[in-house]
């Protein structure tokens, strides 16, 4: 069985090397496809986490009326907790609301010296609310304004991102359908590309193939070749594209870091983490593409 | 019963073509038998319906006991092991040797290595090239391919070995070098069917000769001459 195995695999090495400028052509264009399904990828990463960061920003905060007592705090903060579709609450004391006021106000002696003055603490307790998911906010702010709670509060405050995160939504929607069109349009040139070759290539082997049946060999031992040149193509177009991509990755690196200014998020070491999974995937799918084409091709031209 | 028997076997073609009409033949183990006849008249449509190449039309045909007249295609590689083929232009692989071409014969069929090691020198040493094992067939005279492709045939040790016009592209002297080889394959038991267009081979071998014309058996004769 091993020997039988072994020289199917070289049979379909001989395919491969038989045509060889073919079969460069056809790796190539696999490599394309698959390059194309990464850079779709790779988009979809760096749109999702664009969009999560920015979500992370979104909170409501609560300023609650300064004269309430610690106990009466706990007692709105318990209550708030109790509204559907809150993920968070955080509690700002007024203490540590004094102590990033002065911080935030540190340059102006005015505002110092007033502080002073008044010689109690003016500021109020307040708690920074998130939501569970971004639809979650207008919900919450319309329950917080009930008699339940509006009695508590002085003044709520939404930061809304919604405006940005829908419009990063619109436009890498927008990138990712375009990437989305070219890689479907380069999957189809491969499966014509696979298709095509082996249909070449049963050409070129056709006395081969004609022997073959006249000796009594098995129609799985004639395919089974044109298989293993599928596998093959499949196998090189990954490893190109897993040689070209990375140091893409390592080019783009330092403008995606500018673009999402503040956030650290390292593309590369991303896709170095999952580069298994990543391209496993992508070599699994060109597989499937390339056995689904090669058995179109051998239906139609291999009569066996 | 015969080893192969022909029952009531016709063959259309598309376009009203009648390639064989109501033939009837049994050939029993270990004969030698030359199909001759005209040009056109079913000689090669015969074999093809023996090796299940093409499906008789109408009739059966039976090999060693074996009904092949509806036989699955998954089926076939089987029945081809038991008839070794061997046609006028050699289909010979130009890029291998004459000892690869006869060891395909035996890879393409999953032989272990061991056992295309023993064989294959055997082989050869029956058509008697053993002396040009490395051979290219460009490096060949035409008879000397021809006997490769007998060996290669044999590869499987088939019960059967069907030449059509095996020595249609030589002259006589290796003509008659392959009818010899021919002879001395029957004589260790296997069954022979020679299809030729040559009298002289058809006489001189005074084996049994079945006469084909449009499609039928005209006759079949043992020990018979090429008439017409
Ligand atoms: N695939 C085919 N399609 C249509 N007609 C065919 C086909 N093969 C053979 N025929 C016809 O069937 C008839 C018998 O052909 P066949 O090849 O059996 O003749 P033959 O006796 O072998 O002739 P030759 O001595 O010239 O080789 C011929 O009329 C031929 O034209
Ligand atoms: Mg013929």
């Amino acid at each position: 069985m091993f020997a039988v195995i072994l020289r199917i695999l070289n049979f379909g090495l001989q395919n491969f090397w038989r045509n060889i400028w073919l079969s460069v052509v056809t790796v190539t264009v696999i490599s394309l496809s698959l390059f194309s399904v990464s850079a779709l990828g790779v988009l979809t990463v760096l749109s999702n986490q664009a969009l999560s960061k920015l979500e992370e920003k979104i909170d409501i905060a609560v300023y609650l009326k300064p004269e309430l007592k610690d106990e009466q705090i706990q007692v709105v903060k318990n209550d708030a907790t109790t509204i559907s579709g809150v993920k968070s609450i955080d509690l700002v004391t007024p203490e540590q609301a004094l102590v990033s006021f002065r911080e935030r106000e540190k340059d102006n002696p005015l505002i110092a010296e007033s502080l002073l003055l008044l010689g109690n603490n003016p500021l109020g307790a307040s708690l920074i609310i998130k939501a569970s998911s971004q639809e979650g906010y207008q919900n919450i702010l319309k329950e917080l304004q009930t008699n339940r709670f509006m009695q508590y509060i002085q003044d709520t405050h939404l930061d809304d991102y919604s405006r940005v995160i829908s419009s990063v939504q619109n436009i890498t929607g927008k990138i990712k359908n375009m990437a989305g069109i070219v890689s479907l349009l380069f999957i189809l040139i491969t499966l014509l590309m696979v298709f095509n070759t082996i249909r070449i290539n049963i050409y070129t082997h056709r006395e081969e193939i004609g022997i073959m049946r006249l000796v009594g060999a098995s129609s799985w031992f004639i395919r089974a070749p044109f298989w293993v040149e599928s596998v093959i193509y499949a196998l090189l177009a990954t490893l190109v594209t897993a040689v070209i991509f990375f140091p893409l990755l390592s080019f783009i690196q330092p403008y995606v870091a500018e673009f999402f200014n503040g956030f650290s998020f390292n593309l590369v070491e991303y896709f170095k983490d999952r580069s298994w999974w990543f391209f496993g995937a992508q070599f699994i799918g060109a597989v499937l593409l390339n056995i689904l084409a090669s058995t179109i091709a051998m239906r139609k031209y291999l009569k066996v | 019963m015969a080893l192969i028997d022909f029952r009531n076997i016709s063959k259309f073609y598309p376009g009203g073509i009648v390639a064989l009409k109501d033939v009837n033949l049994s050939i029993n183990e270990g004969e030698f038998v030359s199909i001759v006849g005209q040009s056109g008249t079913g000689k090669t449509t015969l074999i093809k319906l023996l090796i299940a190449e093409e499906p008789a039309s109408e009739g059966r045909i039976v090999v060693g006991g074996w009904d092949i007249s509806n036989i699955k295609s998954r089926e076939v590689p089987l029945l081809r092991k038991q008839i070794g083929v061997v046609f006028q232009d050699f289909k010979l692989l130009p890029r291998k040797t004459v000892y690869e071409n006869v060891a395909f014969a035996l890879e393409v069929s999953g032989a272990l290595p061991k056992t295309v090691h023993s064989i294959v020198p055997q082989l050869l040493k029956i058509v008697g090239l053993e002396n040009k094992t490395d051979r290219f067939p460009r490096e060949l005279s035409g008879g000397e391919q021809q006997r490769v492709v007998i060996a290669r045939a044999l590869a499987h040790r088939p019960k059967i070995l069907v030449a059509d016009e095996p020595t249609g592209n030589l002259d006589s002297i290796n003509t008659k070098e392959i009818i010899d080889l021919l002879r001395k394959i029957n004589e260790f038991g296997t069954t022979v069917i020679l299809v030729t267009h040559n009298r002289e081979v058809v006489n001189d071998l005074k084996k049994r000769v079945v006469v084909m014309d449009k499609g039928r058996v005209a006759s079949d004769q043992h020990k018979g001459r090429y008439l017409l």
